[in-house]
């Protein structure tokens, strides 16, 4: 059998670098990262070449030393030269093993560990000093949606989303609550997910007696019932997105709203 | 991925009584007044709609 051994132990050797770049890039299970081929192919081999770097430097605290020149004897199409590396590769595969075990565990939990600081200390926001660095650019659905590049002390309690959909031909518009959005594989919007849901037909817009107040215009919402109602983006005319910050009221809050008198309304 | 929403938000929206109330029409200054009862107390919160960050 046939076996490309110098392909494999290319493979190995990168592996590391794509495991690393693929936890970095991953928030909450669902991949931001929608980055061209050939960028990911790049950042992948930069990171396998950091960690063998890192990890070539830990090999003597923990009393040992890595020989490099068997991993390039190993890449040799000199069969001689190729099958000295095998035998000293097999005369120390647990090492080995060791060495390549640790560096996939490590590119594993280390980019994870990285990511939760990221987001603990948001060193992704738009104006922090490291957003250069950490920042998300290809993923603005990201930022939009979950808050991320509000400050603690201002971060809004939900997002409140309005979207007008054709329903058999007319024009309905959703509002509520949103709970989860998901992406399609190019990184655009799939579907939202809202809760709390009310609608009613854009064309009462149109209405001269719903034109006259924004209460009138609320006022023919209904409720959807149900947990939770699923919008397919591709369905979505227009969206419109409200951050909402819910507050303790105060003494001077609880004062009754005195409302606009519509007189016209009154009157009909 | 799921969407921002803080737990009081989870909390008011848990409630059918807080739940109706925020579909409410907001006032002329754009706010919405909840009034939760929660274990014998009366809780009253303000919604209002903030900036966005960027």
């Amino acid at each position: 059998m046939n076996f490309a051994l110098p392909a494999l132990v290319v493979f190995l050797c990168l592996l590391p670098g794509f495991i690393f770049r693929s936890r970095l890039k991953r928030v909450e299970s669902t991949s931001l990262d929608y980055s061209p081929f050939g960028r990911v192919v790049s950042e992948g081999v930069l990171w396998a070449g950091v960690l063998h770097v890192v990890w070539i430097a830990l090999c003597p605290v923990f009393g040992d030393v890595a020989d490099l020149s068997i991993a390039l004897r190993l890449l040799s199409s000199n069969l001689d030269v190729h099958g000295k590396a095998l035998n000293a590769v097999a005369s120390q595969i647990p090492r080995i093993a060791g060495y390549f075990i640790s560096l996939y565990a490590g590119s594993y939990l280390i980019p994870s560990v990285i990511r939760w600081l990221i987001s603990k200390y948001r060193l992704d926001r738009y104006d922090s000093d490291w957003s250069w660095l950490f920042r998300f650019n290809d993923a603005p659905w990201y930022y939009l949606l979950t808050g991320a590049d509000f400050d603690e002390d201002n971060e809004p309690d939900f997002i409140e989303a309005t979207a007008i959909v054709n329903v058999a031909g007319e024009p309905y518009l959703f509002k509520g609550v949103l709970d989860r959005f998901y992406f399609k594989s190019d990184g655009t919007l799939d579907r939202l997910v809202l809760e709390n849901t009310t609608r009613r037909k854009l064309n009462e817009d149109k209405s001269p007696r719903r034109r006259r107040s924004a209460a009138a215009a609320e006022a023919g919402f209904s409720a959807i019932e149900g947990d939770s109602f699923v919008i397919q983006y591709d369905q979505v005319v227009t969206l419109n997105i409200q951050y909402k910050k819910i507050d303790l009221a105060t003494a001077a809050a609880l004062t009754p709203i005195v409302a606009p008198v519509d007189a016209a309304e009154a009157l009909a | 991925m799921k969407a921002l929403k803080s737990p009081l938000a989870k909390q008011l929206l848990s409630n059918p009584r807080t739940r109706e109330q925020l579909r409410q029409v907001p006032s002329s200054t754009g706010e919405t007044r909840v009034v939760e009862l929660r274990n014998g107390q009366t809780q009253h919160y303000v919604v209002r709609v903030v900036p966005k960050a960027a």
